[in-house]
C-alpha cells in the first residue's frame, strides 16, 4: 500500500510539472482529488482496513494529499504568472508613439512680464491699481508738472480725442488719480496698462505699448528707499547676480530723477544688447516732485515718495530675445506657442 | 551735443581718458550715448612730398607727380594745378580709404597707373568746396600722423541731453560741469573788444524791437571792413568735431561761439538791409521769405522775424534769409545776439519744419545773461583773426526783468529727502563748485542759494537735492527699504480677471493682445450696420491712420484679425482669447468714456490637437457654449441664461445671447458667413464676447459652504421623449423639477436625436434622472409615482410621447 501511494505520488508530481495550462492542471486535480479521483478512492478505502493499519495509512494518504495539494497550488501560481505574462505581451502597445494631447493655451509674453512684475511688487506691499486709457489732459500732463508748452503736449506726439481729452501717453496719470483717492493715507501702488503715442509702427516703436508704473508716498520716504526697492526688484527680476546702478536723469514729475540700469548678461565684456556699455537701461524713476505732491494735496513738507515706470515691451524684448516689437501684436501662433 | 575732448580740455584740465570722462558725465546725468574716435576716419591717409611734376604725355589736363613717402616713392596722376615740387600733400594709397569710406585702387590714366590719390580739403571733409589739392605747411614732417596735424586726433563724446540740461549744448557749460565733478577750475575765454572805429553803431543801424514779448533781449554790434574768407584750420577742425561744416570765417566764428556759449548768433549783411533798419516784429500773414536753404516760405502772424524797413531778412532764431546772407562781397555786418521766447521759436520751427542748430537751442531755452557775453566773444575773435573791424558801441535792448531765483537752503531737509547724512559744509562746497551764490538772511536765520543764470532748471529744494545727489554720486547713497504697514493684494475684481485667464489657458485657449483702435471700415467688415450702437465710438481728432482712427467698441476685430493672420499662414486650428477694455463714448463729449473690461474669444478649426489617434471633429456652436458653461461654473456665476439672439457679425440661427438678471452679458455663436469670407477664413469659427463687469455682478461671492455627502443610495431612471422640435430641453427639465421636487437631485440630457423612427418636426430627448432624499432610502414605488406624473404631464403639455 505504501508503495502504491509512493508510485501515485511520483506519477502525480510528474503530471503536475508537465501541466502546461490552468485547464490542464484542473484536470489533473480532478484525476486525483475529484469524486472518482485516485487519491479520493484510497481515502474511501480506508474503511476496509484494520483498526491497526487505518491510522498509518490514513496519515500517509493525508501526507500525500497535502503534498500534492501544495504542488498543485505552486504549479497553479506559476502557470497564472506565465499566462498573465503572455497576456500582457499580447496586449502590448507602442508606447513610443505620441500621446493624445489635450490642447493647452499659451499665455501672452507681455502678460507674463506684467504678472511677474506686479507679483514681485505685491510681495513688497504694493497694490495693483488701474486707470482710464482715455484720459483728461489735466491728469496726463498738468498734474504731472508738464507745462502747457511742453513738446509732449503737441498734437503730433499725442493722440487727442478732444482739446482736453487724449489717449494717455503714459501710466503716470494713475499716480494722481490714486493719490486723490487714497489721500491722506500712504500710497503704495503698481499700475500696469496700455499707453499711446503718435509713433509709426516699426521694429522698435508701436503706437500702443504697455507700461508699469509704481508709486510710493508716505512720511519719511527717501531717495535711498527708492534705491532699495528698485534694487530688490531688479535683482528678483533679472537675477541676484546682477548689479544695479542709478544715473541722474530727468522727468517733469520727479526730482531728483534717475534712470535705473542693470548690468548686462555679458558681465561688462560688451555685447550688442548693452551696446558695449555693460549696462542695460530698465526703468525711469525719481522722488515725487513736490509740485506733484502738492497738486494731489499731500503736503511736501510732511510727505515724500518715489515713482518709477518701465516699458513692458522693452523688458519682454530683453528677457525673451524678441527683436521686433510687432511680434507682440501680430499674435502669430508660431510666436505665441513658444510661451508657457 | 557733440563734445570734443581736445576742445573741452582748453577750458578745464581733464586728467581722465575720454572713456573715463564719458563715464563720469554719464553718472552725473549727462548721458554719453556714443563716443567717436575722430581720427579713425583719417587713418587711411598718408603724407608725401612732391618731388617731380610733369605734364601727362597723353592728356593735357593731367599731371604726373612723383611723391616721396616716408618709406619709398609712388607715381600719382592728378588734375590739380596748384602743386609745385616740394609741397607736402595728403594722399590715399591703394587699399586705403578716404574719410567717406571710399576704398582707393590703382587706376590707369591714359597708359600711366596712378598709385594713389591726392586729396583736396573737400575730400577730407575740411571744406564745403575747395579747389586743388590741400597743401600742408612746408615744415610738416611726412612721417607725422595726419589726424594730429589736422587737430583731428580727438574723441567726440555724443551727449544725449535731457531737457533740463539744455545748457550743456554749450561747451563752456559742459566744462563747468566737468570742473564741478572733478573739483577743478574752468578757464573762461576772455573777450577784449577794441572798438577801433570812430563810427558809432547808432549811426550805422537802427534797431527797433516791436515785439519784446517774443524778443525780450536783443543785442548787436556792427562790424565794418569785413574780409570774408576761409577759416583757419583750427577753427574748421573744431566745427568738424562738433558735427558742423565750415562755411566762411565769419559764419564759422558765430557757429564757434554758439557751440562755446550755447548762444546762437546771426550775421546780416548790413548793406542789404533796406534803410539799414533792423525791425524785430511778428510776421505779417502770408509774408514771404526765401531762407538760406533756398526754400520759399510763407509766414504766419505770430512768427517772429527780423526785418529791414521792408521785408523779413531772417526767421528769428530759426533761419536767415538768402538775400542778406554773408558772402564774399560783404563789407559791413550787423551781428545779432538775442534771447527769443523759447515757446515761440519752438512753434515757428515746427510749423515751418525747420530743425536748425539755432532753433534747437533757442527752443530749449537759453540764458539771457549770455547774450552780451557771446556777442563780445565773436567781436573779439573777429578782431583777433583780422576778419573785420568793430564799430563803436553796442545795442542791447533788454526788456526782461532780472529775477534772482533764490532757494532756501536746508541741509537737514536735503539729507531727509535723500536718506543721507552729509555735512552741511560738504553741501555748501558742492554748490560752490556748481557756481551757486550763497545769500544769508541773518535776521531770519536762513541761508539761500542762488543758482547761476545758465542753470534754468534749478527752481526749488528738490532741485538742490538732486544737485547734491549728483555730485555726491547716486551710487554712494545707501539703499534702504521703507517700512511697510500695508499689505499688497489684488482686488476681488483683479482676482476674477486672473482666474478667467487661468481657466481659459487651462481649457486650451491662448491669450492674444491686439490694438485697441481701428478704422471706420472695420465696422463694414464686421457687418455692423450704420446707426448700430457698436458704431458709437471714441474718435481721434487727428487719426493715426485710416486703420487707426477710433477706439474699439468690441474686441471682435482683434480676434478676427488674429484668426485671419494665422489662417493666411496655414494655421487654421486656433483657440484664442483677449481680455481688454472697450471704449463707449458718453453723450457729453466733455466726459471721459466708459471703459468696461471685455473678454472675447475665437475657436476655429479642429477641436482636438491633431494626432494619429485623435478625433478630427471641427468646432461648432456647442463647443463655444460648453466652454462658456464650464468657465461660468468655475467662476460661480449664477443665474445666466442663454437665449437665441442676434449680433450682426454672427450667424442669425446659431447665436445665443447671455443674460443675467435682465442685463445682457454677451453672446456666443457661429460667425456670419459673410464676415467669415471677409476675413478669408475657411475653417468653422465660433466667437464669443462677454462684458466682464456685468458678469462680475452675477458671481456668487459668498464663501463656499460644503454640502454633507449623501448617506443613502440614489434611485436612477432614464427617460426618453419624442417631442415637437420647438419644445426646449429647459422646459422639460423644469417639468421634471416641478414633479420631482426635493426628491429629484439631478437631471442631465444625455441624447438628442432626429432621424429614422422620429417623425419630421420632432426630436427625441433622453434624460438621466437621479432621485434621492437625505434622511432615508427612497422606495421604487415613490419614484414610480413621480415618473408616472411626469410622463402624464409631458404628454399633456408638450404632446410628448414616451420612447421605448
Amino acid at each position: 500500500m505504501q508503495d502504491e501511494l509512493k508510485n501515485i505520488q511520483e506519477q502525480a508530481l510528474k503530471e503536475i510539472q508537465a501541466a502546461a495550462s490552468s485547464p490542464e492542471l484542473a484536470e489533473i486535480r480532478l484525476k486525483y482529488f475529484g469524486k472518482k479521483g485516485i487519491v479520493t478512492k484510497y481515502s474511501r478505502s480506508l474503511g476496509t482496513l484494520s483498526a491497526e493499519e487505518r491510522p498509518k495509512v490514513g496519515k500517509a494518504i493525508n501526507e500525500l494529499r497535502q503534498g500534492l495539494e501544495n504542488e498543485l497550488k505552486l504549479r497553479q501560481e506559476e502557470l497564472e504568472r506565465r499566462e498573465a505574462a503572455a497576456k500582457f505581451e499580447q496586449e502590448r502597445i507602442d508606447v513610443e508613439l505620441p500621446g493624445r494631447r489635450p490642447r493647452r493655451g499659451h499665455p501672452h509674453p507681455l502678460q507674463l512680464i506684467i504678472e511677474e512684475i506686479t507679483m514681485t511688487f505685491l510681495g513688497m506691499g504694493f497694490s495693483v491699481v488701474e486707470g482710464p486709457e482715455v484720459e483728461l489732459d489735466y491728469y496726463n500732463f498738468e498734474a504731472l508738472n508738464i507745462p502747457p508748452e511742453h513738446p509732449a503736449r503737441e498734437m503730433h506726439d499725442s493722440l487727442y480725442i478732444t482739446d482736453n481729452i487724449l489717449l494717455r501717453t503714459h501710466t503716470s496719470p494713475v499716480q494722481i488719480r490714486a493719490m486723490e483717492k487714497i489721500h491722506p493715507n500712504p500710497v503704495r501702488i503698481i499700475v500696469p496698462g496700455r499707453v499711446y503715442r503718435r509713433d509709426a509702427l516699426d521694429a522698435t516703436h508701436s503706437p500702443i505699448f504697455h507700461q508699469i508704473e509704481g508709486l510710493l508716498v508716505d512720511k519719511d520716504i527717501t531717495f535711498g528707499d527708492l534705491k532699495g526697492v528698485l534694487t530688490v526688484f531688479a535683482k528678483k527680476f533679472f537675477g541676484e547676480d546682477r548689479q544695479v546702478r542709478l544715473r541722474p536723469s530727468f522727468f517733469p514729475f520727479t526730482e531728483p530723477s534717475a534712470e535705473v540700469d542693470v548690468s548686462c548678461v555679458c558681465q561688462g565684456k560688451g555685447c550688442r544688447i548693452c551696446k558695449n556699455t555693460g549696462w542695460i537701461e530698465i526703468l525711469g524713476s525719481g522722488s515725487v516732485h513736490p509740485k506733484v505732491l502738492a497738486m494731489a494735496n499731500y503736503d511736501p513738507e510732511i510727505f515724500s515718495g518715489f515713482a518709477f515706470g518701465m516699458g513692458v515691451e522693452r523688458i519682454a524684448m530683453l528677457r525673451y530675445g524678441v527683436t521686433d516689437i510687432r511680434h507682440f501684436y501680430e499674435n502669430d501662433f508660431r510666436f505665441l506657442s513658444q510661451f508657457c | 551735443m557733440r563734445v570734443s575732448y581736445k576742445w573741452l580740455r582748453e577750458y578745464v584740465p581733464v586728467e581722465q581718458s575720454p572713456e573715463e570722462l564719458a563715464d563720469l558725465l554719464t553718472m552725473a546725468g549727462l548721458e554719453v550715448d556714443n563716443m567717436i574716435d575722430l581720427g579713425a576716419s583719417y587713418r587711411g591717409l598718408s603724407l608725401g612730398q612732391v618731388i617731380s611734376l610733369k605734364p601727362h604725355p597723353r592728356a593735357d589736363q593731367l599731371s604726373v607727380c612723383g611723391i616721396r613717402l616716408p618709406d619709398g616713392e609712388v607715381t600719382v596722376i592728378t588734375a590739380a594745378t596748384n602743386l609745385k615740387v616740394g609741397d607736402i600733400v595728403p594722399l590715399v594709397l591703394p587699399g586705403s580709404t578716404l574719410p567717406d569710406g571710399k576704398v582707393i585702387q590703382p587706376t590707369e590714366f591714359q597708359g600711366i597707373v596712378s598709385q594713389g590719390m591726392l586729396c583736396s580739403e573737400e575730400e577730407l571733409g575740411l571744406a564745403r568746396k575747395s579747389e586743388g589739392i590741400m597743401v600742408l605747411p612746408p615744415d610738416t614732417d611726412i612721417k607725422a600722423d595726419l589726424p594730429s596735424i589736422l587737430g583731428l586726433d580727438d574723441h567726440v563724446l555724443v551727449l544725449e541731453l535731457t531737457p533740463n540740461r539744455a545748457d550743456c549744448y554749450g561747451m563752456l557749460n559742459v566744462a563747468r560741469e566737468v570742473a564741478a565733478l572733478t573739483g577743478t577750475q574752468v578757464k573762461l575765454p576772455v573777450s577784449t573788444v577794441q572798438e577801433e572805429l570812430e563810427q558809432s553803431i547808432h549811426d550805422l543801424v537802427t534797431v527797433e524791437v516791436v515785439d519784446p514779448d517774443l524778443a525780450p533781449r536783443y543785442a548787436g554790434r556792427v562790424l565794418l571792413n569785413v574780409k570774408v574768407g576761409e577759416s583757419p584750420l583750427w577753427l574748421k577742425t573744431r566745427l568738424l568735431a562738433a558735427g558742423m561744416r565750415p562755411i566762411n570765417n565769419l559764419v564759422d566764428l558765430t557757429n564757434y561761439v554758439m557751440l562755446e556759449f550755447n548762444q546762437p548768433l546771426h550775421a546780416f549783411d548790413l548793406n542789404l538791409m533796406k534803410d539799414r533798419k533792423i525791425v524785430v516784429r511778428s510776421a505779417r500773414e502770408h509774408e514771404l521769405i526765401q531762407t538760406l536753404d533756398g526754400e520759399e516760405r510763407k509766414l504766419k502772424r505770430g512768427q517772429l522775424v527780423i526785418a529791414d524797413a521792408e521785408r523779413p531778412q531772417c526767421i528769428a532764431g530759426v533761419m536767415g534769409a538768402f538775400d542778406s546772407e554773408v558772402t564774399a562781397a560783404t563789407d559791413s555786418i550787423f551781428l545779432e545776439s538775442a534771447y527769443f521766447s523759447p515757446v515761440s521759436i519752438r512753434r515757428t520751427a515746427q510749423e515751418l519744419a525747420i530743425r536748425s542748430e539755432a532753433a534747437i537751442r533757442f527752443g530749449k531755452g537759453l540764458d539771457p545773461e549770455t547774450v552780451p557775453t557771446a556777442l563780445d566773444r565773436v567781436a573779439s575773435l573777429v578782431q583777433q583773426l583780422k576778419v573785420a573791424q568793430v564799430a563803436k558801441g553796442v545795442i542791447d535792448q533788454n526788456s526782461r526783468p532780472t529775477v534772482a531765483r533764490k532757494i532756501w537752503f536746508r541741509p537737514e531737509r536735503i539729507n531727509a529727502l535723500l536718506g543721507t547724512q552729509l555735512e552741511s559744509a560738504y553741501m555748501t562746497e558742492i554748490f560752490q563748485r556748481l557756481n551757486f551764490q550763497t545769500e544769508a538772511d541773518t535776521a531770519a536765520g536762513k541761508t539761500y542759494l542762488v543758482p547761476p543764470s545758465y542753470r534754468l532748471d534749478i527752481e526749488n529744494e528738490a532741485d538742490l537735492a538732486e544737485e547734491v545727489a549728483r555730485i555726491y554720486g547716486y551710487n554712494n547713497i545707501p539703499a534702504t527699504y521703507p517700512a511697510a504697514q500695508i499689505i499688497g493684494r489684488l482686488t476681488p475684481e483683479q482676482e476674477f480677471s486672473a482666474q478667467i485667464r487661468n481657466i481659459l489657458l487651462g481649457l486650451g485657449l491662448s491669450e492674444i493682445i491686439t490694438y485697441s483702435f481701428h478704422g471706420e471700415k472695420m465696422f463694414d467688415r464686421l457687418n455692423i450696420p450704420e446707426g448700430h450702437q457698436l458704431r458709437q465710438s471714441v474718435k481721434m481728432m487727428i487719426p493715426l491712420s485710416e486703420e487707426g482712427s477710433l477706439m474699439r467698441t468690441t474686441l471682435l476685430p482683434g480676434v478676427l484679425e488674429s484668426l485671419s493672420y494665422n489662417a493666411s499662414r496655414n494655421h487654421h486650428d486656433l483657440q484664442v482669447f483677449e481680455m481688454a477694455h472697450v471704449y463707449q463714448p458718453k453723450a457729453d463729449t466733455g466726459e471721459l468714456p466708459n471703459e468696461p473690461l471685455h473678454l472675447a474669444g475665437g475657436l476655429s478649426g479642429r477641436v482636438y490637437e491633431p494626432g494619429w489617434n485623435q478625433n478630427n471633429r471641427e468646432v461648432d456652436f456647442y463647443d463655444g457654449k460648453g466652454l462658456l458653461e464650464t468657465l461660468l461654473a468655475h467662476l460661480r456665476v449664477e443665474g445666466i441664461s442663454f437665449r437665441r439672439g442676434e449680433h450682426p457679425t454672427m450667424h442669425p440661427g446659431r447665436t445665443a445671447v447671455l443674460e443675467v438678471a435682465g442685463r445682457q452679458v454677451g453672446f456666443v455663436g457661429e460667425i456670419h458667413p459673410t464676415v467669415k469670407k471677409e476675413f478669408d477664413l475657411t475653417a468653422p469659427v465660433i466667437l464669443f464676447e462677454l462684458n466682464l463687469e456685468v458678469l462680475w455682478s452675477a458671481v456668487d461671492k459668498e464663501i463656499i459652504r460644503v454640502m454633507p455627502l449623501p448617506k443613502f443610495p440614489p434611485v436612477l431612471r432614464d427617460l426618453a421623449f419624442i417631442l415637437p422640435e420647438n419644445i426646449k430641453a429647459q422646459a422639460v427639465t423644469a417639468l421634471f423639477r416641478e414633479f420631482g421636487g426635493e426628491k429629484l437631485e439631478a437631471v442631465s440630457l444625455f441624447d438628442v436625436y432626429q432621424g429614422e423612427h422620429i417623425p419630421n418636426g420632432y426630436r427625441s430627448l433622453a434624460f438621466s434622472l437621479t432621485f434621492r432624499i437625505p434622511d432615508r432610502t427612497l422606495q421604487d414605488e415613490e419614484v414610480n409615482t413621480i415618473m408616472e406624473a411626469i410622463v402624464k404631464a409631458a404628454t399633456e403639455r408638450f404632446g410628448a410621447q414616451l420612447r421605448s
